[in-house]
């Protein structure tokens, strides 16, 4: 009886232990202790020790690093340890990476961890994920100013301009990957049909120079002349110097004509290009499942098209006949410039409650200077993930390719330090030097819009958008009647106090730098 | 007896009723299951075959690769997969444990706050206090984030649960039971684990069988709180690889190697067979439960 | 999570239920409750030890998992902005009284998402109550027992699916490329393809389908399990009066499940304001065309916070689904109190 008693006390007492003394046993309790778990989020040890710049400093630092990707690649440990054995000489930190999925799950995480305080070190951001604009405006990213002026590597290897194009009223939050710093958009074209119809293709500069091709093909019935798919449209080709995010109404014209902000999605170009590619659909150019087709790449894939709308940079040809499968040329529609869109488009931030953040920083940094680290993060060990091929371009393995394929390193540092793969054009990084001083810079390089004070009218007009672009963009809807609801749903979502607050604000900026 | 037998009959429905019932049930049984016959069709197809002729029930040609790259490169599924058994098991017992020991004492007359405690669980139903403090306390002030625990510990109280046992203490045990064990001597602990908890077997399986379907069935908890790609549950990359493919598009005009991307993640028939392979376990858990599940809804919602 | 919204709806009145029935059952009369009374709290707590502890385990879970987080509703009323770390960040952060909540209400969406959730929820209510009783009448008055087990088993299936793999089955039968509907059924026949996933006008019957697809087997179960408690005596006696099999459907059967009818549906009904979420996001891929027939308040709020970090924003869609569902139930007992004052659920 008492022995019964005492036996329930204790399973009760197992049950508040569950609930309670968990605090500080982090995974070692977890009922799946896993030896190679390592311990993830616990705060890193205090900086008091301010490492001095040319010694190692002595206690090790563990740097926690966020990354959007496909996911959390099976042999990451691994990597990192050949990475801060290499690292343990220099900078002596144990790094620790976390990979998180493209969308919604790395938003929910990372803006999760931002706001409720919790301490990591590096953060992918960008003007499409982890919201840069708005964490940078609230406070949750360190100012860099003062590291940037100490560490000076990253000024002189992507250039001051593009860095500070990034910098919210002269304060440095984040610092972008030094990729292509321009682009411009055209067709990828099946280079099979390209052929089989004899099209020279140099003589292909604009929309309706393709026209008459797609009526052959058409015609001829046994491919689609135009891949539309999301945001893959040749919408794109109106390059319009977007203010804000994505979804946003409010952009400049892309040749500096001048320095209105107008509502974009509205804008008689815009509507014209609505009309043409509604005239594409009915003309069958377009399939008609077009609005609700999901991934691109799975549809190149198939060989049923002929054309598709693509951001390009050079070799990006080579690039995607080798993810693709099938073969590619591409052509240009317009002009390359350079655009907030590359200095937002993949950065490095150090959120606010990092408690080492120069320690984060000279990390950052080795991502722009050391092309050890680069490869590492980027393509595994070499022997095991990849083979280097006699012209110096690799080949990655089966087990790369299963167990470690991180996809090329636009998302951080310098991308020039990077080997190629044995797809690319081994002239990829001088022709990407070429493609970057052929850029037109544009006015409102450096402007960062903050829309703090009409969030609400920002947020309410993105619904508007979400709604009606996608259907308007592949020409699945009749253009006049829409358009009508269109814009009497984004003027009750109060577009025009929205567009006026960036025209004050860009207004402001311009009188500040002098544009 | 014969007279009985026939009067029995008698109060049967008609034989043409009974046959278009059975037809109407047959019918919404096929509805029920199809779907989910489809999906392990399309995780058996050959990818090229979907291509070409759309998803079929019966693939134009078959192809076992789905399940071929789970095996072998899919270390990820397969612990996800024993995570989330993990977790469900532990849970569903943890669970079991706080909400029979939470409900009984409510269950009993001479309790006088069990009015007060009952409100105190009904209240966090209607009111709550929003994603980042909630995170912050399991991240701050009970640091489970990131482990297995996290994906137990929210789930182990659950009120609705928490009142269909009561209500099922109060309907099966009759409260001269734990009176005359009283006077035999027997502790309140003794009382509950020896006599009350093994007449309430159809109301343990009734809220073990909720608690199972909530464990398994989660991907909220994994997708704040886990950050170690090494603790996801199945529902969890389920869902990153269904929502990665929608919102790729959504930035595809940011991100220049967006088709890239997209070119490396998992083909229709992979992504269904995972379907297929969340799927199992759940339904083959079920005759477990089945057996006590009517009668434990019975007692405990129904005669609330 | 998402899966449990329609336990949680009911759980929400039942609860209340319970405890009113457990009042007006148990509770002694009054000059017994003041004698109890004269005995404090540590009194009891002497006595009755051993049910205090068997207590602690949930209250401690209680405690930790929904009272401590509840201080964060002022974040809806301030504009958080970022100092250090959370809780500095709370006191720094300046008030900003109701602004957080304008989003949902300075859209032009606002009609449109509170018409579909209402117009859904009532769809669902209705439907969700006369096809479960129907069905589990018909379970009941099988002539094969064994035949129905199996039936009810069978049907009770899509209960077992989370929202995510509901999703992948509609994708598997609406994809307007593969899907099987295009490619197996329309095709053959000779009728052009639908574009499912682009037309509005069909997913009214699309989400209702498969709201009701997934609960409905439940729902059955949960009648069937009222309509076998029913005493079979009444049966007989309707027999012997010569009653038909409809009639005593019609005097016996359902006025025995009103009450549970009743209150299965106030739980509905107290729930109008939100949307089952998983349903409304995951089954129609989040595509944007739809959005007229698919747009409901929880979806809105989803989409318009997801790409702005503002926590403030989130934490005031918290705090009006709570009010607003607290309004909703207990207006709805109210009205019922007066029509019917025993069904009620307070």
């Amino acid at each position: 009886m008492r022995s019964m008693k005492r036996f329930l006390c204790l399973a009760l007492v197992l049950v508040f232990a569950f609930t309670l003394a968990l605090s500080g046993c982090g995974e070692k309790a977890t009922p799946a202790a896993d030896p190679t778990t390592k311990k993830t989020d616990a705060p890193a040890p205090k900086a008091e020790d301010k490492p001095a710049e040319s010694a190692v400093p002595a206690e090790t630092v563990e740097l926690t690093m966020t990354l959007v990707g496909n996911k959390q690649e099976t042999d990451t440990d691994l990597v990192m340890e050949k990475i801060n054995e290499y690292l343990a000489d220099k900078i002596n930190i144990k790094l620790n990476l976390q990979v998180f999925g493209w969308g919604d799950p790395y938003e929910q995480k990372v803006n999760t961890m931002l706001s409720s305080g919790e301490p990591f070190d590096v953060c992918f951001t960008a003007n499409w994920a982890a919201n840069y604009y708005k964490n940078a405006a609230a406070g949750y990213f360190t100012e860099l100013n003062d590291l940037l002026a100490k560490y000076p590597a990253i000024y002189e290897i992507a250039g001051k301009d593009f860095v500070d194009g990034s910098a919210l009223d002269g304060i440095n939050y984040a610092v972008p990957t030094h990729k292509e710093t321009v682009h411009n958009w055209g067709y990828l074209l099946q280079k099979a049909v390209v052929d089989q119809y004899g099209i020279d293709i140099s003589t292909l500069k604009k929309m309706e120079d393709l026209e008459p091709w797609f009526d052959k093909i058409k015609a001829d019935g046994k491919i689609t002349p135009l891949l539309v798919v999301g945001g893959d449209s040749p919408f794109q080709f109106l390059d319009w110097d977007r203010v804000s995010d994505d979804n946003v109404p409010g952009a400049l014209y892309s040749d500096n004509r001048d320095n209105t902000i107008v509502n974009h999605f509205l804008a008689p170009e815009s509507v014209d290009m609505y009309k043409k590619l509604r005239d594409y659909y009915q003309k069958g150019y377009i399939a008609s499942d077009a609005a609700t087709m999901e991934n691109t790449a799975e549809q190149m894939k198939t060989a049923k098209y002929f054309a598709v709308e693509s951001s390009l940079k050079p070799g990006k040809d080579a690039e995607m006949t080798g993810s693709t499968g099938v073969e590619w040329v591409q052509i240009d529609i317009t002009q390359p410039v350079m655009s907030n869109r590359e200095t937002t488009g993949a950065m490095l931030a150090i959120p606010a409650a990092s408690k080492n953040a120069e320690r984060a920083f000279q990390f950052i940094e080795i991502l722009y200077t050391d092309d050890v680290v680069r490869n590492l993060l980027n393509f595994g060990i070499e022997g095991t993930h990849y083979n280097v091929n006699a012209d110096g371009r690799i080949t990655q393995t089966q087990e790369g390719l299963d167990r470690y394929n991180m996809g090329p390193g636009w998302r951080y540092g310098d991308q020039f330090k990077d080997l190629l793969l044995d797809n690319e054009d081994p002239n990829k990084w001088a022709d990407f030097g070429k493609y970057n001083d052929a850029g037109l810079v544009l006015n409102s390089l450096g402007f960062v819009y903050n829309d703090s004070d009409v969030s609400t009218e920002s947020s309410a007009c993105k619904t508007v958008t979400g709604t009606y672009n996608r259907q308007l963009q592949c020409g699945a809807v009749d253009v006049d009647p829409i358009l009508k609801k269109y814009e009497d749903e984004l003027k009750a979502s109060g577009v025009d106090t929205l567009i006026a607050d960036m025209q004050t604000q860009y207004d402001a900026w311009r009188a500040k730098v002098g544009k | 007896m014969l007279k009985l037998a026939r009067k029995r009959r008698q109060n049967e429905i008609g034989f043409g009723a009974n046959t278009a019932i059975n037809i109407l049930f047959l019918a919404i049984c096929v509805m029920c299951i199809a779907p989910v016959l489809l999906v392990l069709s399309i995780s058996l197809s050959d990818e090229a075959s979907i291509r070409a002729n759309g998803y079929q029930f019966i693939p134009s040609a078959f192809s076992g690769e789905a399940y071929r790259y789970l095996l072998t490169a899919g270390d990820a599924i397969w612990r996800a997969y024993g995570v989330s058994i993990l977790v469900t098991v532990v849970g569903t017992l943890l669970s079991l444990m706080v909400i029979t020991l939470y409900a009984y004492p409510l269950s009993r007359s001479s309790f006088k706050y069990r009015y007060h405690f009952s409100f105190f669980a009904f209240f966090t139903m209607i009111f709550g206090g929003g994603l980042v403090p909630w995170y912050i306390v399991y991240t701050q002030l009970i640091p489970i984030k990131n482990t297995l625990w996290i994906m137990i510990v929210p789930y182990l109280m659950n009120t609705w649960y928490m009142m269909i046992m009561r209500t099922f203490y109060k309907t099966t045990v009759p409260e001269s039971i734990i009176e005359s064990a009283r006077i035999d001597g027997a502790g309140e602990f003794r009382t509950f684990f020896v006599i009350v908890l093994p007449l309430c077997k159809a109301g343990l399986a009734t809220v073990g069988l909720f608690c199972t379907l909530a464990y398994w069935n989660d991907f909220y908890l994994p997708m704040v709180f886990v950050n170690n790609s090494k603790n996801y549950n199945i529902q969890y990359l389920m869902y990153q690889t269904l929502i990665a493919v929608q919102n790729l598009l959504n930035a595809s005009n940011a991100i220049s190697n967006a088709s890239q991307i997209l070119a490396n993640l998992p083909s229709e028939s992979v992504r269904m067979a995972i379907a297929v392979i969340s799927i199992g376990p759940i339904v083959l858990a079920y005759p477990f439960f089945q057996k006590y599940f009517v009668k434990g809804l019975t007692i405990g919602a129904v005669k609330g | 999570m998402l899966n449990f919204c329609n336990i949680y709806l009911y759980a929400v009145h039942k609860l209340q239920g319970c405890d009113k029935v457990m009042d007006l059952a148990t509770a002694p009369n009054k000059t017994a409750v003041k004698k109890i009374k004269k005995k404090g709290f540590l009194y009891q707590l002497r006595t009755q030890w051993p049910l205090f502890l068997m207590l602690l385990p949930g209250v401690l879970i209680l405690i930790v998992n929904n009272y401590i987080p509840m201080f964060g509703i002022v974040i809806a009323f301030k504009r958080y902005r970022f100092h250090g770390d959370f809780f500095t960040s709370l006191i720094k952060s300046d008030w900003v009284g109701f602004k957080n909540f304008e989003f949902f209400i300075k859209t032009p969406y606002a009609w449109q998402m509170t018409r579909n959730t209402l117009l859904y929820n009532a769809v669902f209510i209705i439907l969700g109550l006369i096809i479960p009783v129907a069905f589990a009448i018909m379970l009941t008055e099988l002539r094969n027992k064994r035949l129905s087990k199996v039936y009810q088993s069978v049907v009770f299936l899509p209960y077992f699916l989370s929202w995510i793999v509901v999703s992948y089955l509609a994708y598997s039968l609406l994809s307007i490329e593969n899907g099987l509907i295009n490619t197996s059924i329309l095709k053959p026949l000779g009728v052009a393809p639908v574009e499912w996933y682009s037309e509005p006008k069909y997913w009214p019957f699309i989400l209702v389908f498969f709201q009701l697809w997934k609960y409905t087997g439940y729902n059955i179960v949960v009648y069937l399990a009222a309509i076998t408690g029913i005493d079979p005596e009444y049966y007989e006696a309707a027999e012997i009066d010569g009653a038909t099999k409809l009639q005593q459907i019609w005097h016996i059967t359902l006025p025995l499940l009103k009450t549970l009818m009743i209150i299965l549906t106030l739980l509905a009904v107290g729930r109008i304001f939100n949307a089952d979420f998983g349903l409304f996001y995951n089954v129609p891929r989040n595509s944007g065309s739809l959005q007229p027939a698919t747009q409901v308040i929880d979806t809105y709020v989803y989409s318009a916070l997801r790409n702005t970090n503002d926590i403030g924003m989130a934490s005031a869609a918290g705090t009006y689904q709570a009010v607003v569902g607290c309004i909703t139930v207990f207006t709805a007992n109210l009205i019922v109190r007066r029509i019917d004052k025993e069904s009620a659920l307070f």
